[in-house]
């Protein structure tokens, strides 16, 4: 693939360049800032552009954002040290095919570019747990469930209705329901009448 | 500090307006106190029996039906040993006799009965009705001197109300008439004087010029023909106006009198036909003026040699006569009876009941009524052709109507009159002034009161607006020292965290060194991710790239994840206002959902934006246990709120706090 890579810090560039062209890939352009990118893609059109995303002038998303705009058929892999999933999500808006940790690359960005030459997308498997959330002290079947399924077994066990528990975490009634139906089903209880509220009031600890 | 000083500064203020309004009004009613005047007291309301007394109308339909429902009345009184009200319905019923002539003794009896044993039990000035009675009951009798002694006691009294001041008046005019008959005309001046004073000072109008009536007599007497004539005329015009039938007709019947006494024969008689005519007309109901316009009617009638018309109106008033127990109407209807029958035929006509009467009108001094009936001997003696009895009874005529007021006096009379009349209008130009110029002093202090109630208005108004300013200052003062002491333990807090966590884990990298390779990468990830948390909790990544609604929902898991605290959230943001203010209200968001996790002991969140064409609203709800909002916002640790208040008035927002038992709630509203 012919490659762009993007960073305003020379260190990163030479060692993201020398990485990526191990794997393979032909480095047809490095540069140290958003503006030279983007003119670079405009005018030559690579087929994949590394971009780190804080970077002076144009910033990695506002060229994602440019070349989404321009229609441009270069592919875009935003490399940065912001394991933030609200950017993730800001750039999916502009189609990029790939978001890796610096901190991960070395086994991702590899992943990435093989995936990406398979026509699919990669974004990096840490962007999720990178919370230290302290579940040792919790039931282990209780850890299969998210804070919104834990929170309301908690109050089935407070033996509290559905239309009372909506009224307590500002859901609705159906929204509730929802979840009881999601907690049934990871834990594995049998659909039988009562079945929650008794597993509730076996297995929650007040 | 400062803020108690100053409430203890307002309290004397308001005592101080509050003294200044007492002492005035305490001023204005001592004013009234000393007053020439009496103000006229709406009577509580009385029962109705009493009410039922007092209507002329029961009275007149069945006398005795009326006497046996006030002599219940009174006795039921007297038993219960209320003498005040048993007086007060004495009152009303004297005076209604009194009113229609009718002394009947059973009523004398109750007075006298009254006058022996309970009058002792009250105040003077509230049992003038009996003298009242008793003169007039001697007036009938002819006892004119007795009735005037009668008066005189109750003119002795010092009014001291509306009520008493009333009946002193009366007692005063009917005094000045009793004077006038017995010819001191110098007394019933003075009397009549006294009477006009009294009156004033109650301001009833009919009372005033009552007066008037009086000086029909008096100046008719001085052989002031004008004067009295004038006198009556006033009387007339002000009685009509008022709508006082009884008192209008008898000025009427009183001007007749004066064209009477000045031989004004012609004038006299057209006057009292047409009066005649009016009462009947007026369907009027009252036995004395029916038999006094009916008598000096029946004069004119003869005087004209009409006499079948005089006739008929003798006819009509004889069953009139023959009811009423007054011997003054009988005496005046006896005389129109004889003068008729002299008339009709002097033969056999009967004048015994006048000659019987003679005697006892001149010991009584009753000149005025003796002077009638040695008229109508005169007329006797003339048609009789008895020249000597008609020269002595031409003597008599003389003689009696000159003691109305001996000619020597007149003068003297007419220059007193005078001289009170300069009076009374003097009098009324001093009162006039003095009422002025209380009228100047009430405006002067309502005027004063004024402006010292506007003054400690501005002031009281000026000190809580500086009161309100010092506050604001004090908050703002504290909002200041409360950021920069944030400021400092902000930075001490990132001080504290590169230190404990990336300088420490560092030195522990730099002991890993030997360590295996899989080691090392751990470590350098947690230095990492530390760096990230500092990072992060400084200012949100990335901001103003990625806008509000994801960064509130970054910071929502982040909540949920580290605190396993619940927020759900309900965004409808098109994104429309500045990054700077977006940032602003993510500021707020998070102190409120700190707040909330720090105090609250809630079980969930819910954090809301709603934008419309108008306005943004941001709302941050909780069901934790709240906090009383007034209290904890003047305390010294309400940073937060205040930073919530501080931040909202930054983007041209205003904030909402309000809290419960139930939960707290903050709304955020910005106006487009």
């Amino acid at each position: 693939m012919k490659i762009l890579i993007a960073d305003d810090h020379p260190l990163t560039l030479q060692g993201t360049v020398s990485y990526v062209e191990k794997m393979g890939h032909k480095v047809v352009c490095s540069c140290s800032n958003g503006k030279a990118a983007l003119n670079y893609i405009q005018l030559h059109t690579p087929e994949l552009a590394i971009l780190d995303l804080n970077m002076p002038g144009l910033d990695g998303i506002e060229v994602a954002q440019k070349i989404f705009e321009n229609k441009s058929q270069t592919k875009i892999v935003l490399l940065t040290m912001h394991n933030e999933i609200s950017i993730l999500n800001k750039a999916k808006e502009y189609n990029i095919y790939g978001y890796i940790l610096k901190d991960k690359a070395f086994p991702e960005l590899e992943n990435c570019l093989k995936e990406i030459e398979n026509g699919k997308k990669f974004f990096s498997n840490s962007m999720h747990n990178n919370f230290n959330i302290d579940r040792a002290s919790s039931n282990d079947m209780l850890s299969l469930l998210t804070l919104s399924e834990r929170k309301i077994i908690e109050l089935i066990a407070d033996k509290k209705t559905s239309k009372q528990i909506a009224e307590l975490l500002f859901l609705s009634e159906k929204t509730v329901e929802g979840h009881r139906t999601k907690i049934i089903e990871k834990l594995g209880i049998p659909k039988e009448k009562n079945a929650l509220l008794i597993w509730a009031i076996q297995n929650i600890k007040k | 500090m400062n803020t108690f000083v100053k409430k203890q500064f307002m309290l004397p203020i308001k005592k101080i307006i509050f003294f200044l309004l007492l002492i005035t009004l305490n001023s204005a009613c001592e004013h009234k106190k000393e007053s020439f005047y009496f103000e006229k007291i709406t009577p509580p309301k009385e029962d109705s029996t009493k009410v039922w007394l007092r209507q002329n109308d029961n009275y007149k339909a069945d006398k005795e039906y009326y006497l046996k429902v006030f002599l219940k009345y009174y006795n039921a009184k007297l038993a219960k040993k209320e003498y005040l009200n048993a007086s007060k319905i004495l009152d009303v019923i004297t005076t209604k006799f009194v009113y229609f002539y009718d002394f009947d003794p059973r009523l004398t009896k109750i007075v006298d009965e009254f006058n022996l044993k309970y009058r002792n039990k009250l105040p003077a000035l509230k049992t003038t009705h009996v003298d009242n009675y008793y003169a007039n009951l001697e007036f009938d009798r002819d006892n004119v001197t007795g009735a005037k002694d009668y008066f005189l006691k109750i003119t002795a009294l010092k009014p001291n109300d509306y009520k008493s001041c009333y009946k002193i008046a009366r007692a005063y005019y009917d005094l000045s008439y009793a004077y006038f008959i017995l010819g001191d005309i110098e007394h019933s001046i003075e009397a009549n004087e006294n009477s006009r004073i009294c009156s004033e000072r109650i301001r009833d109008k009919e009372s005033i010029v009552s007066v008037y009536l009086n000086y029909i007599n008096i100046y008719k007497a001085n052989g002031s023909f004008e004067k009295a004539i004038s006198s009556a005329n006033q009387a007339i015009t002000v009685f009509k106006e008022e709508g006082n039938t009884y008192d209008y007709f008898m000025a009427k019947y009183n001007k007749c009198s004066v064209y009477g006494f000045f031989g004004k024969t012609k004038l006299k008689n057209n006057y009292i036909h047409s009066t005649y005519k009016q009462y009947l007309k007026s369907k009027y109901d009252s036995d004395v003026l029916f038999l006094c316009i009916s008598d000096y009617e029946i004069e004119a009638l003869l005087n004209e040699n009409k006499i079948k018309e005089a006739k008929i109106v003798l006819d009509r008033i004889k069953s009139v006569a023959a009811r009423n127990t007054s011997q003054n109407w009988q005496n005046d209807y006896q005389a129109a009876l004889a003068l008729y029958e002299i008339k009709n035929n002097v033969k056999n006509c009967n004048t015994n009941y006048i000659e019987k009467a003679l005697p006892n009108l001149l010991e009584n001094e009753n000149y005025e009524r003796a002077n009638l009936f040695y008229t109508v001997l005169l007329e006797k003696a003339k048609q009789n052709k008895e020249f000597e009895k008609a020269f002595f009874y031409t003597e008599e005529v003389y003689r009696t109507k000159d003691s109305l007021s001996n000619i020597q006096n007149k003068l003297e009379n007419l220059a007193l009159a005078a001289k009170y009349e300069t009076k009374e209008k003097e009098q009324k130009i001093q009162l006039q002034h003095e009422i002025i110029s209380n009228k100047n002093t009430t405006i002067f202090a309502l005027a004063v009161v004024f402006i010292i109630l506007l003054l400690s208005i501005a002031i009281y108004f000026l000190k809580q607006k500086q009161m309100k300013l010092f506050k604001e200052k004090e908050q703002s003062h504290q909002f200041t020292k409360n950021l920069l002491d944030k400021t400092e333990e902000e930075r001490k807090r990132i001080a504290s965290d590169l230190h404990d966590s990336v300088s420490h884990e560092l030195l522990a990298l730099k002991n890993s060194f030997e360590a295996n390779h899989v080691q090392l990468n751990e470590k350098v990830d947690t230095i990492i991710n530390d760096i990230r948390a500092i990072s992060r909790n400084l200012h949100p990544v990335m901001f103003e790239k990625i806008g509000l609604v994801n960064s509130l929902e970054q910071f929502i898991e982040r909540i949920e994840n580290t605190h396993q605290f619940m927020i759900s959230s309900e965004f409808n943001y098109q994104n429309s206002l500045t990054p700077e203010k977006e940032l602003q209200l993510y500021r707020i968001v998070q102190e409120a959902v700190t707040n909330i996790i720090k105090y609250a002991n809630a079980i969930a969140g819910k954090i809301t934006i709603e934008e419309t064409p108008q306005k943004i609203s941001v709302e941050i709800i909780d069901n934790g246990i709240g906090f009383n909002v007034e209290e904890t916002l003047q305390s010294k640790d309400a940073f937060g709120l205040h930073n919530i208040i501080e931040r909202s008035k930054a983007i041209g927002g205003v904030a909402t706090i309000s809290s419960s038992e139930k939960g707290t709630k903050i709304v955020i509203e910005i106006k487009k």
